[in-house]
C-alpha cells in the first residue's frame, strides 16, 4: 500500500522535530525551563500577528521575534535584577496582549493563525522539512559543544560561574535554541502541545536513568517512539496525530511511574 | 598574593562593606571572623569576581581579579550549595567541575581525570562516595565532596565559606586538620567561620570584619577588645587558648 506523499512528509517532519525536542528535553527539565518553553510558544503569537498585519512571512518574523525575546531574557535578566521567570512572564503577557491588539486592528479572525496556534502536521511542506533538519543538526552541534557547561549550569549556576563556566553564554544560547525549536515545532504541534514534547521525554528519561548522557539517549528514543506510535494510532484510528503523540508520551510516563512504584515494592 | 584595596559595596542605602583593604601573602591561612550580616560571604564573592558592581580593587599576583580569573580559578567551597532533587550525577561528576575549571569550560578533560578525581576524594576522606548519587549525600558528606572539587584543579588559592556547616564536631576537627595539611603543602587559604574556638587554634591570621575591617592580625594576637569591637557586646573572648 502506497502512502500519500504529504503523509510521508508529515511523518518525517514529525520524527525530525521529535528528535530535536528529545535532544533538548533533558536540559529543559533539569533547568526547570518547562514554563519558559510554554511561554515562548505563546510569545510567538505577537510575532505572528505583527507579520500578518504587515504582510510579512510570519515564519521568519516569529522566529526573529521569539529569538530576540529569548536573548533578552537570557542576557538581561541577571543584569536587570529581574528573575528570569518573571521577565519571561512579563514578555508572555505583553506578547499575548499585543497579539490580540494587532489582530483586532485586522479584520476578522484568520484561519492561518488558528493553524499556527493549534498546529497541523499535514500542512508541513518540504521547505519546513529542511528547516527542521537544519535545526536538529544545530541542536546536536550545540549539545556537542555545550554539554558539560550546560550540565553544570543546570546543576548550580553560582557554582558553575565560580568554576569558570560562562553561565550567561550557556543560558542565553540555550534559551535562543529553545525558542527556535518552539517556533519551528509550533507549526506541527501547536502552542498547546509543544511543551509536552519538550518536557515529557526528559522527565521520563530522568525517571529511567540517573546518568546524564543515558538520559539524553532515552529522551530522544521516547520522543521518537511516541511520535511513531502516535502516528500509527492516528493512521489506524483516523484521529489527529498531534494530540495522539502527546497522549502516547503521557502513557509512557504513567507506565514508567507505575514500573518504578512496582520496583520499589 | 592577593591585594584588596578599598573594597566597598552598597546595596541601595545600605553599606554592606566599607573601604576594606588587606593583603594575603602566599601561604597564608587566614580566617574572616565577624557576626551575621558583617559582609564576610559577600567579601569572598567579591574576591571571586561574582559581584562586579563592588567598588575598589582586587589584585591576584598584581593582576586585576577580572583578568586573572579569566585564566585561573580559585578553589571555592560555598556556604550552602543547593543540590537539585533528583539531579542525575555522582559525587565524582561534581568534583570533575573543579578539573574543568583549570582547563576551560569547553576543553576536554585531562586523560587522567578519573585518577585525579579519586585522589581528591581520598584526600578529603570521601573516596567511598565517588559513585554515590549527589542528592543522596548528607550535609557532611557533601562538604567533603565540595572540598574535593575545590582542590582537584590544583588552584593555589582556596576560599571556604563556613565549611563546618552541617558537619559534626568530630568531622570539624578532621576537616580543619585537612585544611592545615593543604596549607602546609603551599595553598593559600581564606575561610569564613563563626567557630572562633577552632579558628584561633588553626589559622595563622585573622580578619575581623563587621562591614569594615576591625583588625588584620596574627591569630594569637586577637584580643578581647577587638572581638568586642567586631561583635559588639554580644560576644566575649573568654579563653582563646582553651
Amino acid at each position: 500500500m502506497e502512502l500519500p506523499s504529504f503523509l510521508v512528509t508529515a511523518f518525517v517532519a514529525a520524527m525530525v522535530s521529535a528528535f530535536g525536542s528529545g535532544l533538548l528535553s533533558t536540559f529543559v527539565v533539569l533547568r526547570r525551563a518547562s514554563f519558559t518553553s510554554e511561554a515562548f510558544a505563546h510569545i510567538a503569537f505577537a510575532g505572528m500577528a505583527f507579520a500578518l498585519l504587515a504582510g510579512l512571512p510570519y515564519g521568519a518574523v516569529t522566529f526573529l521575534f521569539v529569538a530576540a525575546v529569548a536573548f533578552t531574557v537570557g542576557f538581561a535578566s541577571s543584569r536587570m535584577a529581574v528573575a528570569e521567570v518573571n521577565l519571561t512572564t512579563i514578555f508572555l503577557a505583553v506578547s499575548m496582549a499585543t497579539g490580540v491588539l494587532l489582530l483586532s486592528v485586522n479584520d476578522g479572525f484568520t484561519p492561518d493563525i488558528a493553524d499556527y496556534l493549534f498546529g497541523n502536521i499535514l500542512l508541513v511542506g518540504e521547505s519546513d522539512l529542511y528547516v527542521l533538519a537544519v535545526l536538529a543538526l544545530i541542536d546536536l552541534a550545540w549539545l556537542a559543544v555545550f554539554f558539560r557547561a550546560m550540565y553544570y549550569t543546570a546543576y548550580n549556576e553560582d557554582a558553575a560561574g565560580v568554576y569558570r563556566i560562562p553561565t550567561r553564554l550557556v543560558t542565553t544560547s540555550f534559551l535562543v535554541l529553545l525558542a527556535c525549536n518552539v517556533v519551528v515545532a509550533v507549526k506541527i504541534a501547536g502552542v498547546v502541545m509543544i511543551t509536552a514534547g519538550l518536557v515529557l521525554p526528559g522527565t521520563i528519561a530522568l525517571l529511567v536513568t540517573r546518568r546524564i548522557l543515558a538520559a539524553h539517549v532515552v529522551a530522544v528514543l521516547v520522543s521518537l517512539g511516541a511520535t511513531m506510535g502516535g502516528f500509527l494510532l492516528s493512521y489506524t484510528g483516523d484521529l489527529p496525530a498531534g494530540p495522539l503523540i502527546v497522549v502516547t508520551q503521557f502513557g509512557v510516563f504513567v507506565l514508567v511511574l507505575a514500573g518504578r512504584g512496582l520496583l520499589r515494592k | 598574593m592577593i591585594e584588596v584595596r578599598g573594597v566597598s559595596l552598597r546595596i541601595g542605602a545600605t553599606a554592606v562593606l566599607e573601604d576594606v583593604s588587606f593583603v594575603l601573602a602566599d601561604g597564608d591561612f587566614t580566617a574572616i571572623l565577624g557576626p551575621n550580616g558583617a559582609g564576610k560571604s559577600t567579601l569572598l564573592r567579591i574576591l571571586l569576581g561574582q559581584i562586579p558592581e563592588a567598588a575598589g580593587h582586587v589584585l591576584y599576583d598584581g593582576v586585576p581579579a577580572r583578568d586573572w580569573l579569566r585564566e585561573h580559578h580559585v578553589g571555592y567551597l560555598p556556604q550552602r550549595e543547593v543540590v537539585p532533587r533528583m539531579f542525575p550525577g555522582t559525587a565524582a561528576d561534581i568534583v570533575r567541575l573543579g578539573l574543568l575549571a583549570c582547563r576551560g569550560a569547553f576543553s576536554r578533560l585531562p586523560a587522567d581525570s578519573a585518577r585525579r578525581v579519586r585522589q581528591a576524594l581520598e584526600m578529603t576522606g570521601a573516596a567511598h562516595l565517588e559513585r554515590r548519587a549527589i542528592d543522596a549525600l548528607s550535609g557532611g558528606e557533601l562538604q567533603r565532596v565540595l572540598l574535593a572539587r575545590a582542590i582537584v584543579g590544583g588552584s593555589r588559592y582556596l576560599f571556604l565559606d563556613e565549611p563546618e556547616a552541617g558537619v559534626d564536631s568530630q568531622q570539624i576537627i578532621e576537616f580543619y586538620s585537612l585544611l592545615s595539611r593543604l596549607n602546609s603543602e603551599g595553598r593559600t587559604i581564606l575561610l569564613v567561620s563563626h567557630d572562633i574556638n577552632v579558628i584561633l587554634k588553626t589559622v595563622s591570621s585573622v580578619l575581623c570584619l563587621n562591614r569594615t575591617l576591625h583588625c588584620h592580625t596574627a591569630a594569637e594576637l586577637v584580643s578581647a577588645e577587638v572581638v568586642q569591637k567586631t561583635w559588639g557586646e554580644v560576644l566575649r573572648l573568654v579563653d582563646k587558648h582553651f
